[in-house]
């Protein structure tokens, strides 16, 4: 079992800016599931990650964390490539904090901001970023393993967080 | 390629507007004991209905995977309506060469200029990969956009106007005059093949300042080069470096390891921050006969579907090429007498045997095949008095060689025939039947043969 990893405050500054979030797992049949995030944050004590995800777009990846807890979340600035991508295996569905909407609206705000910036329009973003606050579930994992995904030679490099 | 069984009937056809790169994709792999990795993606290249290809740039974790576990799950996503869809793909192989290779290579090549990775993003191999299963994500989209242009219609115009086309000169006129008409493109040309020099020569040009009739690229050279050399579409969406002419007319002319004066280079008219490039080549049966290109300042102007409308119109201009070539040649008659009496000064017309470069009065006009042509018909002018050819004639002369001469032929007619109208008032070639041409000729010719 690979020793959990706390995380910096500066990498979870980073989870909270503009940034595009992907999750994905494996089943128990070892085929990979895939969704796109709609927030993410970190614990205080830098040992826990949340990400929401809506239900709906997302039923395998969740089908996916509920047989085996395993989970890769890529997080990336898309105005300036920079990447990390962080690994668990005790990914689980959890309460949805009282504030998670808030969480996801200002992700979203600041997330349309850095891509209106590079060119796309901000109704483009909004509907991909639409979902209903209902469907909202929060998933949280140890974080296992930390690497460098801006693109490059250091692609896959364990980051020291 | 069979269509993937996705009980929503949906194909690869039906989303090739979410692999046009503009919104980075996802993919999903897990190794073999089950982790999964999650990445952003550049491009997913069309490959057909059944099949896409993803970019191999970097030996990542991601490629470890899908050589361990071959089974991948990508996410697309719609640039204009921002829906958004989930493949199931199982790795095939990988392609390090060949026609898929260089038309992503080019793609890459924009994309990477466009999003400040010119020198990151680099192709080591295209991942081919069998599409298993297309799933629309549930979520919010927008109208699609409406399309002020129907490409179909206008590939059917275009193609029956070709039809009614007499040669290969209107026919080249005709086809870019339709691009123009039918699709709105405001720049394009038509290059031909010299298959023994390895090179491509324009012969029609639409939508530059100079036409750049007669100048040249090198296989392997540029979009155009490489859809010739691969045979295949090569279409960038955004302002590359990587495949500018500036470059390739320097290059090629190294390549020809011949040492050739500067001044015989028409330079290539192309725009000089091209946004947008497509190269198609044109094929007559099963032999490459020249490449249809066209370039536009602004990004994202061609797609999938205008490379389609693109390949099909080269496609008739192919076949009616390899039509005219068969046709019949007609029985010789004797042409009436049409020539005008020159006068005034003696143009000097100089020929360097070396590469049948011609020069009139110290400025140059054209070289080799055309170049031979003229100096033929210079020459028979001059020593016999005569204007009137044939296509035939020039076929058997001795003196202009070249084995494919007889297929390029009218080709290199019409190039001379630009050429001298663009450069020489005095000095024209008349079409004066199927087959037969006049030369015109307004003033005296004084010949100097440099051997």
């Amino acid at each position: 079992m690979p020793q959990a990893v706390v995380l910096g405050e500066a990498l979870g500054a980073f989870l909270t800016e503009g940034v595009s979030v992907l999750v994905s797992s494996s089943d128990a049949g070892n085929r990979p599931a895939l969704g796109r995030a709609l927030g993410c944050r970190l614990s205080a004590d830098g040992r826990t990650v949340t990400v929401y995800v809506a239900a709906a777009p997302c039923a395998d990846l969740l089908t996916a964390i509920g047989e085996t807890g395993r989970i890769a979340v890529a997080v990336s600035k898309p105005s300036t490539h920079r990447s990390v991508q962080i690994k668990g295996q005790d990914a689980r569905l959890v309460h949805c904090a009282a504030n998670a909407g808030d969480v996801i609206a200002r992700k979203i705000d600041a997330f349309t901001a850095d891509v209106v910036n590079i060119g796309f329009t901000e109704a483009l973003v909004r509907t991909l970023m639409d979902h209903d606050p209902a469907d909202v579930v929060a998933v949280a994992f140890t974080p296992t393993g930390v690497f460098d995904q801006t693109p490059g030679p250091n692609a896959g490099t364990v980051i020291t967080p | 390629m069979t269509s993937p069984p996705s009980s929503n009937g949906l194909t690869v056809d039906s989303i090739r507007d979410c692999l046009e790169g503009v919104i980075p994709a996802a993919i999903a792999t897990s190794d073999a004991d089950g982790t999964p990795n999650v990445s952003f993606l550049s491009q997913v290249h069309y490959v057909d209905s059944g099949r896409v290809a993803l970019t191999y740039q970097f030996f990542n974790k991601t490629r470890a995977n899908i050589l361990a576990n071959p089974t991948a799950t990508v996410q697309l996503v719609d640039p204009a309506t921002a829906a958004q869809y989930r493949l199931t793909l199982r790795y095939l192989h990988t392609e390090t060469s060949g026609p898929l290779f260089e038309s992503m290579k080019a793609k890459l090549a924009g994309i990477a200029s466009h999003v400040g990775m010119q020198g990151v993003y680099r192709l080591l191999g295209a991942d081919l990969y069998e599409v298993q299963r297309i799933e629309v994500v549930p979520g919010a989209t927008l109208p699609p956009p409406v399309h002020k242009r129907g490409l179909l219609p206008a590939v059917r115009r275009s193609c029956e106007g070709m039809l009614a086309c007499a040669d290969l000169s209107e026919l080249l006129d005709r086809a870019l005059a339709d691009l123009r008409a039918g699709f709105g493109i405001e720049h394009a040309l038509v290059l031909m093949l010299d298959e023994c020099a390895g090179r491509l020569y324009t012969v029609a040009a639409m939508g530059y300042s100079v036409s750049g009739v007669g100048s040249e690229v090198a296989l392997g050279d540029g979009v155009i080069g490489v859809a010739a050399r691969e045979r295949t579409p090569i279409r960038v969406t955004h302002m590359t470096t990587d495949y500018a002419y500036s470059r390739a007319v320097r290059a090629s002319v190294a390549d020809a390891g011949v040492e050739l004066a500067p001044v015989t280079e028409i330079p290539f008219p192309g725009l000089p921050e091209p946004h947008s490039q497509l190269a198609v080549p044109i094929l007559a049966g099963p032999k490459l006969v020249g490449v249809l290109f066209v370039e536009s300042p602004q990004e994202m102007r061609f797609c999938y579907d205008d490379e389609d409308a693109l390949a099909t119109l080269a496609a008739q201009l192919g076949a009616m090429i390899l039509a005219f070539r068969q046709q019949a040649a007609p029985p010789e008659e004797a042409a009436e007498d049409g020539s005008v009496p020159a006068d005034g000064a003696a143009a000097v017309i100089r020929h360097y045997a070396a590469d049948d470069s011609v020069f009139i009065d110290h400025d140059y006009l054209i070289k080799g095949v055309a170049g031979a042509i003229f100096w033929k018909l210079a020459r028979d002018y001059v020593r016999q008095g005569r204007t009137d050819f044939s296509n035939r004639e020039l076929r058997l002369a001795p003196d202009i060689r070249l084995p494919d001469l007889a297929e390029n032929l009218e080709a290199r007619l019409i190039l001379l025939q630009r050429r001298l109208a663009e450069r020489c008032p005095f000095l024209g070639i008349e079409k004066t039947g199927r087959g037969r041409f006049r030369l015109v000729v307004q003033r005296p010719l004084a010949l100097e043969d440099m051997a």
